[in-house]
């Protein structure tokens, strides 16, 4: 007799197939973007979009909004942004009897899906306005805190290639993103598959698949999922290993790495690989999602050092080390399985 | 379900368990046939003693069983645990750890009786034939490998034990039963010594010889026993050599000079001047048998002159062995005289077999014809006619008229028995006295030998002895039948012996040649002739006429290839004093050759041939010099 959970589990998948559908009626190809997208949306935590111009990053955070029916805001991220623009302020207003008063003007922060385009156009002062709703889903304005409507959730973008005039988001800020998702260039067959699509008559907006409460189930039985120990101390051992100051971390961390993931990067790496299994209809964890979701959670919080830059070692690659380098079950297992 | 889960989470447990120690126990037992094989190995190659092949394959049975537990017992000790075996199910059933979850959620999680489902799903699918940790493995083929070799080793002969090192040479033990000789040198005490220096000489001598017995009746090594013997030989030499020496060489050489101007006296003179007074007294029994009454005479003048010769010139052993010498020549003149009177007494009536006797008695003066002579004068007794027995009895009555009543006959008849054997002569009891009286003189024993001969020939039978006894250890040739230069069935016989001992009596140099067919001496070189002064000891042998040849003992040596001639002088040097100048002996070289262990001295200086007395001015050893000087003396 199937339990609740395992009813909800199903319904999840069913629930999700749908989502994907429907993103994958507007976005062409990016599956991997999608699901992973659909991994933080789920565990709760916010994207970092990373992508070349005209690759559709806007257009998957639009789509997905319109998929969730959540109130959706994009903010323009320009260097003469100013922090208030995004978080809004008090206005002074004077109601019918002639009285004045400040009155709250909320800024586009307020919205549950929020689209930051080209987050690292903004001075860091600005970028530094999302710290606060992005880590505890609040804002304080004038000294009063605004608590977000839930589920709260942003998607920023950022465009590698022209560092010209661009604020690098500082590692604070990073680490507040569950996930950098970088946006591969589409295929030969997508790209035509996009070329169809775009140029011709505008195709209508999907329908809302999930409602707000739909989402803040999903995150609640994001977190249900169980992990066993053993995959635990999988994920804290590849987050600790990323340190290049530990005993054990292997030979790229150490020559290419000046700081790895933190605590934060632990925490994301369990959650996105709790999403990751949930997607897939599974109540647990397994291995297999841990290095699934490693190189997205890890990437932007592992920094590299002078030579690595100067080696051109990307943090993927490191990530990629870290994986196949150590190992995820006990060795006398691995040898006996061998 | 979670019972359900439980029951058959341990069910795969158990398997996997059960199959970690049977891998356990099949690494041990491959490890321990290994370590078995090596232990095989070792105990093969060092020839342990091991009943084999039983012993071997008890004993590796037995490794291999202690193998086998010890790798149970670890992989016990090492077993997994729930969690460790639930990822390892995890792994091999691709459950994406769903076990290990189901074993790791804690009972109030939400997720639990999902998860848990599904890892009893993924249990009861999986496949118990094709799970488990791999009991087999490839290393492990090497344990029927080892046990296999270790079957081969136990089967396989043990190899032949290394021989153990050859002993140095000279390192046996030889104990008395293998030397002979040395009683001849204990009996020189019994010797009567020219005086009582020479007394406690062969003293000294005889009880060496009884110490060496001694050590060597408890064992002596071969090389101690040569050297020991060696010493004792050179001793006995000295000790011969010294009558006539020193101080009494010009009483020596002054009698020489006397003896030298008889004729007859030549030969006895010869062995003088050797001082080999045992050749001596038998020239001199021979003279003493075959002059005539005035060439005796004339001897025993000459004698009396070198007697006081030496005696002036300060030789008193000297002329006491020449006074001794006139004697004998005296009485055993007179003796000879007798018989060639009486036989020639017998007129024609002298049987052929007599006139032979005499004939060889006047001719060489040998004893044993005058024995000869006078058995046969008995026998012709018999024969005798009447007129040839009254022509005997008065030529016998003549005889006796004739006899100078001073003169010591000895044993021979007195006057008075010859006038009666000459009246009884035609009575047959006359006629058997007469015979029974010439075989009396036939059969008496000639005069004791000099005092001096005495010692003489006691020396050199105790030096002869300690030659059997080098030759028995192998430190001369001719000892053993196994030795270089053997009795004549050995390569290099004994024809390279060296020429013996020229002052000894008789000589050593008369070896025959032996029967060997190496070329390379065969003896036929007569080295010294024991009438040869000095020897010639360091001289070869001479050559042999060439494989299966008998040697030529005429003592003539062909001419010598120089260029074919290698010295072996390369034997380890007898640690004996030398003496100088002469190399005496030969030994074994440890090659199998044969080589001078001795090396003389003495070097001949760079005196000039034609000089005035380069004899004796040359640095030639004294003895070899005085026998040059004689040589060339006109």
């Amino acid at each position: 007799m199937p339990d609740d959970f395992d009813v909800r589990l199903r319904q999840v998948g069913a629930t999700s197939d749908r989502l994907r559908a429907a993103i994958g009626a507007v976005i062409v190809g990016q599956h991997d973007v999608v699901e992973q997208t659909l991994w933080a949306m789920v565990a709760g935590g916010h994207v970092l979009l990373e992508g070349a111009p005209g690759l559709g990053k806007t257009l998957l955070v639009k789509t997905l909004a319109s998929c969730l029916d959540l109130r959706f805001s994009r903010i323009q991220f320009t260097p003469d942004l100013m922090p208030s623009d995004i978080t809004g302020t008090n206005v002074l207003v004077t109601d019918e009897r002639g009285s004045r008063s400040f009155s709250l003007h909320k800024g586009p922060l307020f919205a549950q899906v929020v689209l930051a385009d080209e987050i690292n156009r903004a001075t860091p002062k600005t970028q530094s306005a999302l710290l606060e709703a992005m880590q505890e889903h609040a804002c304080t304005i004038a000294g009063t805190r605004h608590v977000m409507e839930e589920p709260f959730f942003v998607l920023a973008t950022e465009n590698p290639i022209e560092m010209e005039g661009t604020y690098p988001l500082p590692e604070a800020q990073l680490d507040r993103f569950l996930l950098k998702v970088v946006v591969p260039t589409p295929s030969e067959d997508d790209l035509a598959e996009i070329l169809l699509r775009t140029t011709g008559h505008a195709v209508a907006a999907p329908e809302p698949v999930l409602a707000g409460d739909d989402v803040l189930a999903l995150r609640s039985l994001c977190r249900d999922v169980a992990v066993a120990t053993p995959v635990v101390r999988y994920a804290s051992r590849l987050v600790a290993v990323s340190d290049p100051q530990h005993p054990q971390a292997p030979e790229i961390v150490r020559r290419t790495l000046r700081y790895g993931a933190g605590v934060r990067g632990a925490q994301s790496l369990v959650l996105a690989a709790k999403a990751s299994a949930l997607l897939e209809g599974r109540a647990h964890v397994a291995f297999t999602d841990i290095q699934r979701v490693a190189k997205p959670v890890l990437r932007h919080r592992m920094i590299r050092s002078f030579e690595g830059e100067a080696d051109g070692v990307t943090t993927d690659a490191v990530a990629e080390a870290l994986v196949a380098e150590v190992s995820a079950r006990p060795a006398e297992v691995e040898r006996a399985g061998a | 379900m979670e019972m359900q889960f439980r029951e058959v989470f341990q069910r795969w447990a158990l398997r996997v368990s059960r199959r970690r120690r049977a891998g356990g126990a099949l690494a041990g037992l491959t490890v321990s046939l290994l370590v078995a094989v090596i232990a095989a190995a070792g105990a093969w190659y060092f020839r342990i003693d091991v009943p084999r092949p039983l012993g071997v394959l008890l004993a590796v049975a037995l490794v291999a069983a202690v193998g086998a537990l010890v790798g149970t017992a670890l992989a016990h000790r090492r077993r997994w645990s729930d969690g460790t075996v639930a990822l390892y199910l995890d792994q091999q059933l691709a459950s994406d750890e769903a076990i290990a979850t189901a074993i790791d959620l804690d009972e109030d999680a939400a997720a639990r009786p999902t998860v848990m489902d599904r890892a009893q799903r993924v249990l009861r699918q999986g496949d118990h034939a094709s799970v488990g940790p791999r009991v087999w493995r490839r290393w492990h083929a090497v344990g029927p490998v080892a046990l296999g070799i270790t079957v081969w080793l136990s089967l396989l002969p043990l190899p032949p034990g290394v021989a153990p090192a050859a002993p140095p040479p000279g390192v046996a033990t030889v104990t008395a039963a293998d030397v002979d000789g040395l009683d001849e040198v204990i009996a020189v005490r019994e010797l009567t010594p020219a005086d009582e220096a020479q007394r406690r000489r062969l003293d000294e001598i005889a009880a060496r010889a009884e110490r060496l017995r001694e050590r060597l009746n408890d064992g002596l090594e071969r090389r101690e026993a040569q050297a020991e013997i060696a010493d004792l030989r050179d001793q006995l030499q000295r000790e011969r050599q010294r009558w006539a020496s020193g101080a009494q060489r010009r009483g020596l050489e002054a009698a020489l000079d006397q003896l030298g101007d008889v004729g007859a006296l030549r030969d006895a003179q010869r062995a003088l001047g050797e001082r080999d007074l045992g050749r001596f007294d038998q020239e001199m029994e021979r003279l003493a048998n075959r002059l005539e009454d005035e060439d005796r005479q004339e001897a025993k003048k000459a004698l009396e002159e070198a007697e006081r010769a030496a005696a002036a010139a300060g030789a008193p052993d000297v002329a006491k062995e020449l006074a001794a010498q006139r004697k004998r020549l005296e009485e055993q003149g007179a003796r000879a005289q007798m018989m060639r009177d009486l036989a020639e007494a017998f007129g024609d009536g002298l049987s052929p077999e007599a006139a032979e006797a005499l004939r060889e008695l006047q001719r060489s003066g040998d004893p044993a014809a005058s024995q000869n002579l006078g058995r046969a004068l008995a026998d012709a007794l018999s024969d005798l006619t009447p007129e040839q027995r009254q022509k005997l009895g008065d030529r016998l009555r003549e005889m006796a008229r004739n006899l100078d009543p001073d003169t010591d006959r000895s044993e021979a008849p007195s006057r008075e028995q010859l006038e009666a054997f000459g009246d009884q002569l035609d009575t047959p009891e006359g006629r058997q006295q007469l015979a029974e009286r010439l075989r009396e003189l036939a059969e008496a024993p000639p005069p004791s030998p000099s005092p001096g001969r005495q010692r003489q020939e006691g020396l050199g039978r105790a030096e002869r002895g300690l030659g059997q006894a080098q030759r028995q250890l192998g430190l001369l040739p001719g000892g053993r039948g196994n030795q270089p230069g053997g009795r004549g069935t050995q390569p290099g016989g004994q024809g390279n012996q060296p020429g013996g001992q020229g002052n000894q009596p008789g000589g050593q140099g008369h070896q025959p040649g032996g029967q060997g067919n190496q070329p390379g001496g065969q003896g036929h070189q007569p080295g010294g002739q024991g009438n040869q002064p000095g020897g010639q000891g360091n001289q070869p042998g001479g050559q042999g006429r060439g494989g299966g040849d008998r040697a030529d003992r005429s003592g003539f040596s062909r001419p010598v290839d120089g260029d074919a001639l290698r010295a072996h002088a390369d034997a380890r040097m007898n640690a004996a004093p030398l003496d100088p100048g002469v190399s005496t002996t030969r030994g074994p070289h440890p090659g199998g050759r044969e080589t001078a262990n001795r090396v003389g001295t003495g070097a001949l200086g760079r005196v000039g041939a034609d000089e005035v007395g380069h004899v004796e001015r040359s640095e030639v050893p004294r003895e070899y010099r005085e026998q040059v000087s004689r040589y060339f003396r006109p």
